[in-house]
Parts: C-alpha cells; sequence; structure tokens
C-alpha cells in the first residue's frame, strides 16, 4: 500500500493513563489552502466566522499557540457529519470552569524527525475539567491563525467523556511513511 | 480502508490531452514534513536541499516557481530507479533542462477546485524531447525553491518522449472526506 500524509490522534487520560488512538478522519477545507504552493501570496478562505479572508498561504496552518484558547488544538461537542467545507467544529468547549467548560492548556508542535521509514512530529495540548461536572467531547480539531484571523483545518468527530477533576492530553501525529 | 490526510496524484498527458497515467504518488519524502511542521509551528527547521546541504529553512522556501528553461525546481523528470526512501533529497538521476534533449517549459498552478467532497489543485509542467530520439523517464518528483531547493515528493513513474512529442505532468495534490 502507498502512504500518503496521515494524521493519527491520541487521547491520553492523564488520571488514569488509558489511552485511546484514532487517525483524523479528513483534514477540511483550510488545509488545501494552508498547503496551497500556488506560488505563493495569498489565498482567500472562510475563517471560522464563515467570513472570506486573504491571508498568506504559509500562516494559515500555525497553531502553535501559547496558551490561547482560540487556536490550536480545539475540542467541541458538535455531532454533525464531518464535510469538506467545515470551517469550524460544531460546537466549540469554551475555555473555563463553568459547566461544559474545559480548561484549555497551551498547544505546542514538536521538531519533526525520521524514525525508520517514517517523518513525522506532534501537536499537542492539554485540557482539564474543572467544570464540576462530565464533559463529553464528540469533536475535536485543528485551527491555525495567520496573526489575525483563525481558520479549522481538521475537523474530527470523536466522543470522549473527561470527568470532573480528570485531565487529558490530545496528541495529533502528522507524518509520511515510505 | 486506511483515511489519508492529503492525496497526491500524479498524471502523464500526452499531446492531444490524453491521460497516458494516473497514478498514486510513491510518496511525499522528509523535506515536505519538514515544511508542514514549519508552517504549523511557524518556526524555522533545518531541512536538507537538493544539493544534500542542511539548511535553515521557512516558509516562504514552500514556493514552486513556475519559470521554464530551468530544471532545479516544480516538476522533475529523472532516469533514477532506485526505491523511494523517506530520506530522498534529489531525483536519483535528474534529466536536466536542454535544449537540445529534453527542455523543461513553465510550470503552471490551477486554483484550488472542490469537487464533491475533494478539494484540490494541480501543478503542471510541459515536457518536450528535442534530443533526436526516444527519452525514457523512470522518477518524477516535486521540488520547492527559493533561495535553495528542496525535494518533496520522488515516485518512480515510467513513460517515454519519443522525438519532438511534448508530454505534461501533473501533480494534483488533493484532501477528501
Amino acid at each position: 500500500m502507498k502512504h500518503v500524509l496521515t494524521a493519527d490522534i491520541e487521547i491520553i487520560n492523564n488520571n488514569t493513563g488509558k489511552i485511546k488512538k484514532f487517525r483524523s478522519k479528513s483534514f477540511v477545507h483550510a488545509a488545501i489552502f494552508g498547503l496551497y504552493s500556488g506560488n505563493n501570496g495569498t489565498s482567500t478562505l472562510v475563517d471560522i466566522g464563515n467570513v472570506s479572508r486573504s491571508s498568506r498561504t504559509e500562516s494559515i496552518l500555525r497553531c502553535d499557540g501559547v496558551a490561547d484558547a482560540t487556536y490550536g488544538i480545539m475540542v467541541g461537542t458538535g455531532v454533525a457529519a464531518v464535510t469538506i467545507d467545515d470551517y469550524k467544529l460544531g460546537t466549540p468547549i469554551a475555555n473555563g470552569v463553568a459547566a461544559g467548560n474545559l480548561q484549555y492548556g497551551s498547544t505546542t508542535v514538536g521538531t519533526f524527525g525520521v524514525a525508520g521509514s517514517t517523518a513525522s512530529f506532534t501537536i499537542t495540548r492539554g485540557f482539564t475539567n474543572g467544570s464540576g461536572g462530565t464533559v463529553t467531547i464528540q469533536e475535536l480539531g485543528l485551527y491555525g491563525k495567520d496573526g489575525t484571523y483563525i481558520f479549522c483545518f481538521d475537523r474530527t468527530l470523536q466522543t470522549y467523556a473527561v470527568n470532573d477533576a480528570e485531565s487529558i492530553t490530545i496528541t495529533y501525529t502528522i507524518g509520511v511513511t515510505v | 480502508m486506511t483515511k489519508h490526510c492529503v492525496e497526491c496524484t500524479i498524471f502523464v498527458i500526452n499531446e492531444n490531452g490524453k491521460i497516458e497515467k494516473k497514478v498514486k504518488a510513491e510518496s511525499y519524502v522528509k523535506a515536505f514534513v519538514g515544511f508542514l511542521n514549519i508552517c504549523i509551528s511557524a518556526v524555522g527547521k533545518t531541512i536538507t536541499d537538493t544539493g544534500n546541504t542542511a539548511r535553515s529553512a521557512n516558509s516562504a522556501m514552500l514556493d514552486i516557481p513556475l519559470t521554464a528553461a530551468d530544471s532545479s525546481h516544480s516538476i522533475q523528470c529523472g532516469t533514477g530507479v532506485a526505491a523511494v526512501t523517506i530520506n530522498d533529497y534529489a531525483l536519483g538521476t535528474l534529466e536536466s533542462h536542454n535544449v537540445a534533449a529534453l527542455t523543461y517549459g513553465v510550470t503552471t498552478i490551477g486554483a484550488v477546485t472542490t469537487d464533491g467532497s475533494t478539494k484540490y489543485y494541480d501543478i503542471s509542467r510541459i515536457f518536450t524531447n528535442n534530443s533526436g530520439s526516444t527519452i525514457n523517464i523512470t522518477e518524477v518528483g516535486l521540488v520547492s525553491k527559493n533561495t535553495y531547493a528542496f525535494l518533496l515528493d520522488r515516485t518512480l513513474l515510467s513513460f517515454s518522449l519519443t522525438t519532438l512529442q511534448t508530454k505534461t505532468v501533473k501533480y494534483r495534490i488533493s484532501i477528501s472526506v
């Protein structure tokens, strides 16, 4: 089988040590613009507010946010099927400690490396539930920020319950295997 | 079925517009992942260029130049046959631009297009055989360049150009849900 670019996702429960692994359903919408080698300059695409924006193509995928809950790895409660034109999560979970909220940590992007016949790197974010009740994630995704506007380039459906006072770490591993 | 984020399909199209070959790219190679890492992290990284020299790379170096008569960038053709590895940084044996042999035309990059649940764009380049005899191609590659050149994909793909024949090699980069 020939391999192309893949995105594998792992959720670790930091309290129980349990790990859930799955593969991203797909990059959506903004991903193709972020990869657009259109020499360069700008592309016009819809941001998470469904407003058409002009952005430098190489900036669309940036998601290395320092404790910024507006982009990077995001989680939500939307359950609608993923479509290629999705421009945001269905219902993002707010950052905070109110009912239904999760506290967002920083998104970090590791450097890339080669192991065997695979080249890959990781994108990681921690979430803590201080809401007083269970919060059930139904979708997760990647938001990139070009400095001003935010674009969704992955949306994946996955159900995962985070109990009160628990924390989880979500890791995307993006890579190519020859 | 394995789900993929980004696929790459290569077409060889003859002078009559007929698709002669359509293959899934063998793979992106290490530098492509490196540039994706740069774009996502917004931090420059060291990536090996097509001359096997480690370079401090930034996202601007992911550019695909469009100029003709230059085989140092964009879509390349070669005659190497070694298996693709993740660490490949150049074609095995580049068939360089030569007005009396294989002539490299301009590169065109299409707009992002939607087809059902797929979005894609195409990168195309025309090649002409001015050598007076048949040229047999066994590998193709996709190379970005801005100051330095970097191999993003290398795929073993065989096709021939007879004397004065023109063919187009097209990379289609796509995502599907």
